[in-house]
């Protein structure tokens, strides 16, 4: 399983008040699919993640934005409740198989925790969170990129692929465009950060990654290579 | 722990999905955050402001 990218943003005086009013927010900075530029599904998790969720909203053909997303969510407004919501939106991905560069709809999870969900997830997990999807779409694969900043620069699997991955990224210009491609995704990730700094009154904000010790500052290192 | 809950998986199409969004409740609470999210930039760094608005909106949205 490929490791996932992480976005966590706490907010100062948070509360049961206060979360869906700026999770509306948090949802309108989100840089949403040219293509598929609305929000797809809304679940209703109370308790934790193993319960079955309180509802499934389907709203693929309705052309949702925030306003409709929080009006059906605070019907179920509780402090035991996290609020998920599926959208989508462009990175550029390389295609190892067939070494080919793709800007195409990526999932992104958007999330609310209530302080008393999941025995307080949202300490450490952010009141707002998105799962940006896959890591290596702004680190790029095998620590090609900024590899003094990598956690594993050089592991390799060995794998046929990925040898024939590295053979195509040993050319200059393919490796300078596989930098010039993930900036992009980071450079959007970045500007959204800042987006969500300025539409809420944001006390923290992280970026993590699964497979990153240090997510942040590979990507600092990523987009400071020339 | 809410064992009682079940979860309702509501799909267009659906009666109990047209029925919210034909609810004059679901109309206004759309508007009320539409509204809320149109407040003009100082509103965003006046924190006072901000968050007695925030929770004035929730309590709109609940009073729907």
């Amino acid at each position: 399983m490929a490791n996932h990218a992480y976005l966590r943003v706490w907010t100062r005086d948070f509360s049961l008040e206060t979360m869906l009013a700026e999770f509306a927010r948090f949802l309108t900075t989100a840089p949403l699919s040219a293509t598929q530029n609305s929000f797809t599904e809304l679940i209703v998790q109370a308790v934790d993640a193993t319960e079955i969720p309180v509802a499934e909203w389907d709203l693929r053909p309705l052309k949702m934005g925030p306003a409709e997303v929080t009006a059906m969510a605070v019907q179920h407004l509780n402090a035991d409740t996290a609020y998920l919501v599926n959208a989508k939106w462009d990175l550029w991905g390389f295609d190892i198989e067939n070494l080919k560069w793709q800007h195409k709809p990526e999932p992104l999870v958007l999330a609310c925790h209530g302080l008393q969900y999941d025995d307080g997830l949202a300490a450490n997990s952010g009141h707002f969170a998105a799962d940006l999807g896959f890591e290596h779409f702004f680190t790029g694969h095998g620590g090609l990129l900024a590899p003094g900043a990598a956690s594993n620069p050089f592991n390799s699997s060995g794998h046929p692929i990925e040898h024939t991955f590295r053979q195509w990224m040993a050319t200059r210009s393919n490796l300078k465009e596989y930098h010039a491609k993930t900036r992009e995704n980071i450079q959007q990730l970045f500007q959204w950060v800042e987006a969500v700094e300025r539409a809420l009154p944001v006390e923290r904000s992280e970026l993590w990654s699964e497979g990153e010790e240090n997510f942040e500052a590979r990507l600092d290192a990523i987009l400071a290579q020339r | 722990m809410r064992f009682w809950r079940s979860a309702d998986a509501f799909k267009p199409g659906q009666a109990r999905f047209e029925e919210f969004f034909h609810e004059g409740a679901a109309t206004d609470r759309i508007e009320a955050v539409r509204g809320w999210l149109s407040a003009d930039e100082k509103l965003r760094w006046d924190l006072q402001r901000y968050f007695a608005d925030g929770k004035n909106l929730t309590k709109r949205l609940l009073a729907c």
